[in-house]
This record gives structure tokens, C-alpha cells and sequence, in this order.
């Protein structure tokens, strides 16, 4: 099931900001699970399963992805575009894209050939605005589909490589809402006395903006944070987290050190795998919105290992997100059987 | 509706940079007090006028302060050293007046750079033109600010000015409260502070009045120069819509309503995607449960410069969607 919706999820186009619009194909597999929903209004989507008791715990996992925005439809009938949240250029050359305009149009993005390019070029990082895409329409039909302000996405169907890894766009964070998924459905059969919100959020690419608002809305006692973080690969650092090990459980500075130590017990005591990683200062996730918001939220952070974060291909094992999603449900319901007040009291 | 060129002048000829704003304050209230049902100062000084209604409501805003630079250091000899307050760049103001609040003014100079320096702001000075160390000590101190110095200028379709940032937005907005739409709409007119330091006004102003709808009024850079720019945006092309900038991606629902609005009311308008930069709409759209907002900007040439050029057409366009989104459905 998890596999289902990674790929269904991830076949669709939910660039932030375009949350509202697209986004409704989460309900089909969350309202199962959960009692209700409801949306902020900057476009999160808020999936509760009611409790017996008064607390509340957040889960959040960001359900925008990156993407393009067309910025000019130029006079050869190329358009110029910038991007939506954070992308290495070089991973745009000879992709095929999509763009959302009044109709789908596709397109692709080349780069000079190497014949005519310098060596002073061919040294230098590639820039968004040396970029085009290219559709083949005239200029006067394009424009008929395309506006400034359309956004694009990488046109990529994701892909199944050897046995649970998993490769495609915008699994960061969808792996995660996915991991959201998987918790719902075991805590429909463990139970639980907390409010639970599931909030796939909006416009975490561009700032955290959506769990800011969400976050407000649901005013939560316990705030569990699910995001991506980097995967190991022969070019990364040695204490880089690897695929198919479990969640990695971050300390640092945002996050309630009791909280964390709790689930790493929980963790141990049913036999999840995990890894650890340490944060000092800031995540990059939206736990920078939750752990400030209102009187301030006591948070953990899980992030699920993935490879080539950002691109098209990136890359994750299918049994990171089972596993994580029945450990956060294990969590919840320890936490719900032990003094939640004794555990966040400092 | 003409373009009023003297209420224009009088704005932008006023002194008021980021946290100094009650001169610029004192005149838009003169300006705007008898057409208004409210008017209030909060906290931090935001100027918050309000034309009362039973129906949706609708905040929009437009930031009083500019730019300018705040001393940080002064010698006996009459060099003033600072730094900047919003954004200057140490390489566009070599050579320029300066001025008080009190009218004395200055010139920044740089100091000799070594071969391929770097230039920065602490390279630079400003030179008050004053042999006597009383009169330096007694009118020039730590803490004071100063903006550019320069002269007011139109041409028949343009206005060239020192702080049409975001004095224009004031501008519009002004003409809209003395010629506002019959509406059941609560609407609310916040002239922020603080814009250019980090729209720090625009946060507690949308706290405060917690409205269905924002829209903020602010200049935009445009694509139409030599400056280098990569944009659609172009002096003379209507009232631009934002739809994206680095502070907010513009709520859907928002960027139809206007868009729809223009299109009914046959007012000139252009899609805006900026790069860079920010307005009021980024704090106010991400306040409490989320606000649905957008931006109508005002597209200007050589932004943050002593000479920001408008053209008076869109203006008086932006002053047209401003007024029919305050009497929105």
C-alpha cells in the first residue's frame, strides 16, 4: 500500500503554493484512517483522529516539492523561468519537463553544445537564467497556453530498482507523508488517547510556511517532524545516514531532548532499526516553524535517509518508511500510557 | 483621475527612513484623516485607518519608511562613518549628498582602495563639509540617520524620486481612501513601518487586524532596462499582479480575484515574477491560520537608488484594482 501511494503521490504536480488545487488526492488514503480533515489557509491539509484525552500531537511532513516558475515566454517562444524552493541548475540539463499552463505543455531543457562552449564556460557553475525551456511552439501559440507565474515540474514517472528502493521526484517529503500514512494505519489497531493531526503541509520548500500557519491552527502539546535527510552515496561524508537502516533521530538545539530519549527507547525496546544525527543549530525542516510557534511546542525530528535530494531521482528504501511509520505509532502510544507532563517538564 | 504631483513630492520629499517614521506618519494622517471612519497608531507605529463595513475584511498595506543610512561613528574632523539601514550597496552611493532630519547634510566618499580591494561599507565616509569640530560635535551624532538627497523630477508619463519605495503605495492608497468604492467591506488601510529592515510592521499589523484578505501595494523592479533584470514586468504596462517573490508565493484564490477583477474592469495589468526581495504580504499572508493574500506592485526602475523612476499611467491603474478589490465580492 505504502508503495501504491508513494507512486501516485508522487506521479502528481504539488509545486508550493499549488497546494490547494492538487493536493486532494490525499484524502482518498487518509480518510480511512482518520476521523476528519481540514485545511489551513495557506493550502496544508490536516487529517485528525480523534482522541479520549485533551492532548494533541502534530505529526508534519511537507507534501509541496520544488519546481519551476515561468518567469517570460520569450520571443523565440523559449521560456525563461526561475525556481520554486531550492535547485542546482546542473540538474535541470536534458530533462524533459511539464508545465501547467492552461494546458499541459512539454518541453525540455538543453544546454549549449560542447563544441561552442569555452573553457571559461565549461569552468563555470551553470546559472537558472542561462537556462530554457524549450517546447518547439511558436511564440504567438505559446502564449495562447502559457502565462508568467505557470509553474513546471521534471516530467518522471518513479521507479522501482531492486527490491524496496525506490526511486523518484518529489519523495522528499513524500516519503514521509507516506510515513504519516503507515502511522495512521497502525494506530488504528494499537489505539490512542491523544488528538492525532496528520498535516501534510504546504510551502515547506520556500520557508516553512504552511506548518507556520498549520501549526497556529492545531496549537498541538507534542510536535513530531518528519522530513527527508541525505543519504549515503560514495561522495558523501562518513557519517552520512544510510538507506534501509531506520529513521535518523536528530539532537540538537530545536529539539525536546526527553522526547527524543523516549523514542529512542520506544525504538529499542520493539526493535526498530535507527540512526542518529546531530543538528546544532538549524534543521532546515519545519520544526523551525513549530518549535517557536505560540508559546512553543516541544519537538522531535525523524528524517527518512534519502539519495540525490532535490533532482528527480531521488532515492529511498520502502522499508525506512514502514519502519519509521510503526515506530512513531509505537511511540504515540507509549506516550500515551506514560505522564506526558513528567516527560516534558524540564 | 490625475496624477497629483504635488501630494506626490510631498511624500516622497519627506524624511522618514526604517524606525523614523513619524514624520511621514504626521502627513498621510493630515492627508487621509477626514475621509476615514478610524484611525490608530499600534505599537510600533503602524498607521492603521480604517473605512468600516459589515462585510469581508480587507487589509491592505503599504509601508511609509525608507531607506536610508545610520551613523555609527563620528571623528573630530567631521567623517561620519555607518551602515546601511534597508538595502544600499556600498558601490551605488560613492559620491552622493546625503541628508538629516535636521537638513545638514553630507557626501559619502570612499577611502583609497588597494589594488583589487574589495569595496565595502566600512571603506566608506561621510565628509559633512565642516572645518570646526564644534559644529560637527553638536549637529551629528551616533544613531542618526540619513536618506538620499535628491530632487524631485517628472516627465509628462514619469515621476523621478528618491523613495517612490514605497511612498507610492502610500500614494495609491491615500487616493483610494478619499475616493473609496460604496462597499459593505471592513476595510482597513495599514501605512507599515519598518518595511525595509524586515517587514516588521506588516507582522503585528496583520496580527492585529486579522482580515479575510490582504493585499499589499509596493514597487516592483522591471525587465524593460539595461541593467541586466530578466523579467516580464515593463514601465508602462499596467499594474503588475505578483505571483511570486522570495518573501510569498501568491495564494491562488488571490491571484484570480485580481486578475479577474482587472480583466472585468478593463484595467491594464501584468503578470509579476520576482527574484529577489519581498513585501508586507510575506509576514501578513503566513499570520495566525494563514491570511490569503497578493501584492499589486507599482513596476520601477533602479530600485533602492536616489532616483527611482515610475510611470504615472500605472499608478493610476493600481489606484483603479486597488478600488475595485476593496469593493470584492
Amino acid at each position: 500500500m505504502i508503495k501504491e501511494f508513494l507512486f501516485d503521490v508522487c506521479s502528481n504536480q504539488i509545486v508550493s503554493g499549488f497546494e490547494h488545487a492538487n493536493g486532494s488526492i490525499l484524502t482518498k488514503y487518509f480518510e480511512h484512517y482518520t476521523d476528519s480533515f481540514e485545511r489551513d489557509k495557506l493550502g496544508s491539509y490536516i487529517f485528525k483522529s480523534e482522541g479520549t484525552n485533551d492532548k494533541k500531537i502534530m505529526l508534519a511532513a511537507h507534501i509541496d516539492e520544488i519546481g519551476l516558475m515561468v518567469t517570460k515566454v520569450l520571443d523565440v517562444g523559449f521560456l525563461s523561468f526561475t525556481s520554486v524552493g531550492g535547485i542546482n541548475p546542473a540538474s535541470l540539463v536534458s530533462q524533459e519537463v511539464t508545465v501547467y499552463g492552461k494546458e499541459n505543455v512539454f518541453g525540455v531543457i538543453g544546454i549549449k553544445p560542447p563544441h561552442v562552449t569555452t573553457e571559461d564556460e565549461r569552468n563555470k557553475p551553470l546559472k537558472l537564467k542561462d537556462l530554457y525551456i524549450d517546447t518547439g511552439y511558436a511564440k504567438e501559440k505559446l502564449e495562447k497556453m502559457v502565462r508568467v507565474g505557470d509553474v513546471a515540474t521534471i516530467k518522471r514517472k518513479p521507479l522501482q530498482l531492486q527490491g524496496t528502493v525506490v526511486s523518484a521526484k518529489a519523495f522528499d517529503d513524500r516519503a514521509c507523508v507516506a510515513v504519516m500514512l503507515e502511522t495512521a494505519k497502525e494506530l488504528k489497531k494499537l489505539s490512542h488517547k491523544s488528538s492525532i493531526y496528520y498535516t501534510a503541509t504546504a510551502q515547506e520548500e520556500t520557508g516553512y510556511r504552511g506548518s507556520t500557519t498549520a501549526s497556529y491552527m492545531v496549537n498541538p502539546d507534542i510536535g513530531i517532524i518528519l522530513d527527508v535527510g541525505f543519504g549515503m552515496t560514495p561522495d558523501m561524508p562518513a557519517e552520512t545516514a544510510h538507506l534501509g537502516k531506520g529513521p535518523v533521530v536528530a539532537y540538537g538545539g530545536r529539539l525536546n531532548q526527553k522526547l527524543t530519549k523516549k523514542f529512542v527507547e520506544v525504538c529499542k525496546t520493539y526493535n526498530f532499526p535507527m540512526q542518529y544525527e546531530a543538528i546544532p543549530s538549524r534543521t532546515g525542516t519545519d520544526t523551525e516553524a513549530l518549535q517557536v510557534n505560540r508559546e512553543g511546542i516541544p519537538c522531535i525530528l525523524l528524517s527518512i535517509p534519502l539519495r540525490y535530494m532535490h533532482t528527480s531521482v531521488e532515492t529511498i528504501d520502502i522499508a525506512d518508511v514502514e519502519n519509521t511509520g510503526r515506530a512513531v505509532a509505537r511511540f504515540i502510544n507509549e506516550l500515551d500510557n506514560s505522564d506526558l507532563e513528567e516527560i516534558l517538564c524540564f | 483621475m490625475n496624477f497629483n504631483s504635488e501630494l506626490m513630492k510631498k511624500l516622497s520629499d519627506c524624511f522618514s527612513p526604517s524606525g523614523r517614521e513619524k514624520n511621514i506618519r504626521e502627513i498621510i494622517t493630515e492627508e487621509i484623516k477626514d475621509y476615514v471612519d478610524e484611525i490608530k497608531v499600534d505599537p510600533l507605529g503602524n498607521l492603521i485607518a480604517r473605512k468600516k463595513g459589515n462585510g469581508k475584511k480587507i487589509l491592505f498595506s503599504a509601508h511609509m519608511d525608507q531607506i536610508g543610512l545610520i551613523i555609527t561613528h563620528v571623528d573630530e574632523k567631521g567623517f561620519l562613518r555607518f551602515s546601511n539601514v534597508g538595502g544600499i550597496h556600498a558601490k551605488e552611493i560613492i559620491g552622493l549628498s546625503m541628508v538629516f532630519d535636521n537638513g545638514f547634510q553630507g557626501v559619502v566618499c570612499c577611502e583609497e582602495l588597494k589594488y583589487n580591494e574589495k569595496l565595502t561599507m566600512s571603506k566608506l565616509f561621510i565628509d559633512v563639509a565642516s572645518t570646526d569640530p564644534e559644529f560637527v560635535k553638536k549637529n551629528f551624532h551616533i544613531g542618526d540617520m540619513c536618506v538620499f538627497k535628491s530632487e524631485y523630477y517628472e516627465t509628462p508619463d514619469c515621476t523621478v524620486c528618491r523613495a517612490a519605495d514605497d511612498r507610492i503605495g502610500c500614494y495609491i492608497q491615500i487616493e483610494a481612501i478619499k475616493s473609496h468604492p460604496v462597499t459593505e467591506n471592513d476595510v482597513y488601510y495599514v501605512f507599515s513601518v519598518q518595511e525595509e529592515v524586515g517587514t516588521r510592521g506588516a507582522k503585528t499589523a496583520g496580527y492585529s487586524v486579522n482580515p479575510d484578505l490582504a493585499v499589499a501595494l509596493d514597487v516592483t523592479a522591471t525587465g524593460d532596462s539595461l541593467d541586466g533584470i530578466k523579467m516580464d514586468v515593463k514601465l508602462g504596462g499596467g499594474a503588475a499582479i505578483k505571483l511570486m517573490d522570495k518573501s510569498m508565493i501568491t495564494h491562488l484564490d488571490v491571484k484570480n480575484l485580481l486578475t479577474n477583477l482587472a480583466e472585468e474592469n478593463n484595467i491594464k495589468y501584468q503578470y509579476e515574477v520576482l527574484e529577489f526581495g519581498g513585501t508586507d504580504a510575506g509576514p501578513i499572508h503566513m499570520t495566525r491560520e494563514g491570511i490569503p493574500s497578493g501584492v499589486i506592485s507599482i513596476p520601477t526602475r533602479n530600485l533602492h537608488s536616489a532616483a527611482e523612476i515610475i510611470n504615472k499611467n500605472d499608478v493610476l491603474e493600481c489606484i483603479k484594482l486597488l478600488k475595485v478589490t476593496a469593493a470584492s465580492k
